[in-house]
């Protein structure tokens, strides 16, 4: 159950990533650089990856 | 002036080039727009959007820069030395020179001032610079940038009175658009980014398109607009991530 439950939270920051990804783009042209953007992006997943992380509800017991 | 045709025919093909050239990578927001590294003389070409409806190419070393910036009336070519600066602006009534040593126009009225261009701009330091920058750029047969840049060289050259070498210039663009070149291309993970990149705005602008029509009730509408952005973005980025993991390398 536990597993299931690391993936899911992995595409939620997948899905997050790559939502805003585009909008980053567009406003900051710095991203589209091949040495920043990449970065950018997984900096942005492994973000929200963290934060569904700690918010994730738990069962205690 | 007898390369007057000749001018016509550059400034008209290097227009065309140079939408086709903002067109590719071209966002509605301000600021540089695609930067590229020119591996013939190793400088960084930027396409960049200063202000709405004006859209400039600008390459430069310790020693020139040149610049051309294309608005829906105008298209303005300025060569920057320590020394002087030209500034060469073809719109609907003429062409104008301006250069420390004085100021041209040229108008289809009075053709014969030409001539005074090419007395004006012949022993310029700062175009012979230029022409000698640009004809060191070497971006290739496939991009718009490059066929900019040539035909910019071109546009120097013929106002500079080297007409041969002007005329030279714009067979090889010639040549560069009407050859087909079959190449085999290796791709890596920059390669995979720059795709992403490109199919990731493209999903922003046709949102963008999407809500602009929409009246603020039209809350389906939206939600259709919001739906279509989101799956062609995850889309996108899923095929950056196995891009990069796991077919990086392979032939594009």
């Amino acid at each position: 159950m536990r597993a299931v439950a690391v993936v899911v939270q992995l595409l939620i920051s997948l899905v997050v990533a790559a939502s805003l990804m585009p909008v980053l783009l567009v406003s900051l042209p710095d991203t589209q650089g091949r040495a920043v953007g990449p970065a950018v992006a997984i900096g942005i997943a492994a973000l929200t990856f963290a934060v569904v992380r700690i918010v994730w509800p738990r069962h205690k017991g | 002036m007898r390369i007057k045709p000749m001018h016509l025919a550059i400034v008209a093909a290097t227009t065309a080039v140079f939408s086709a050239s903002t067109a590719v990578a071209a966002p509605a927001s301000k600021g540089i727009i695609q930067r590229v590294k020119d591996p013939g003389t190793g400088l960084e070409i930027r396409v960049q959007q200063d202000r709405p409806g004006a859209v400039s190419i600008e390459i430069g070393d310790q020693a020139v820069k040149v610049r051309r910036e294309l608005t829906t009336d105008r298209l303005v070519t300025t060569v920057t030395t320590a020394g002087e600066k030209v500034s060469l602006t073809i719109d609907k009534s003429g062409l104008s020179v301006t250069s420390p040593r004085g100021r041209v126009r040229v108008t289809p009225a009075h053709p014969e001032a030409g001539a005074a261009v090419v007395r004006l701009l012949s022993h310029s330091p700062a175009v012979r610079r230029a022409a000698e920058l640009l004809g060191r750029v070497d971006l290739g047969f496939g991009s718009p940038t490059g066929q900019t840049l040539l035909l910019t060289r071109a546009f120097l050259l013929s106002i500079a009175g080297e007409r041969d070498e002007a005329l030279a210039a714009v067979r090889t663009a010639r040549a560069m658009l009407q050859t087909p070149h079959f190449a085999t291309v290796r791709s890596g993970p920059g390669d995979c980014w720059d795709a992403y990149v490109r199919e990731a705005i493209a999903a922003y602008m046709e949102f963008e398109d999407c809500m602009k029509g929409l009246a603020w009730y039209d809350v389906l509408g939206k939600t259709a607009c919001a739906t279509i952005y989101d799956l062609r973005a995850m889309g996108a980025f899923s095929w950056w991530v196995s891009c990069v993991g796991l077919r990086g390398g392979e032939t594009l």
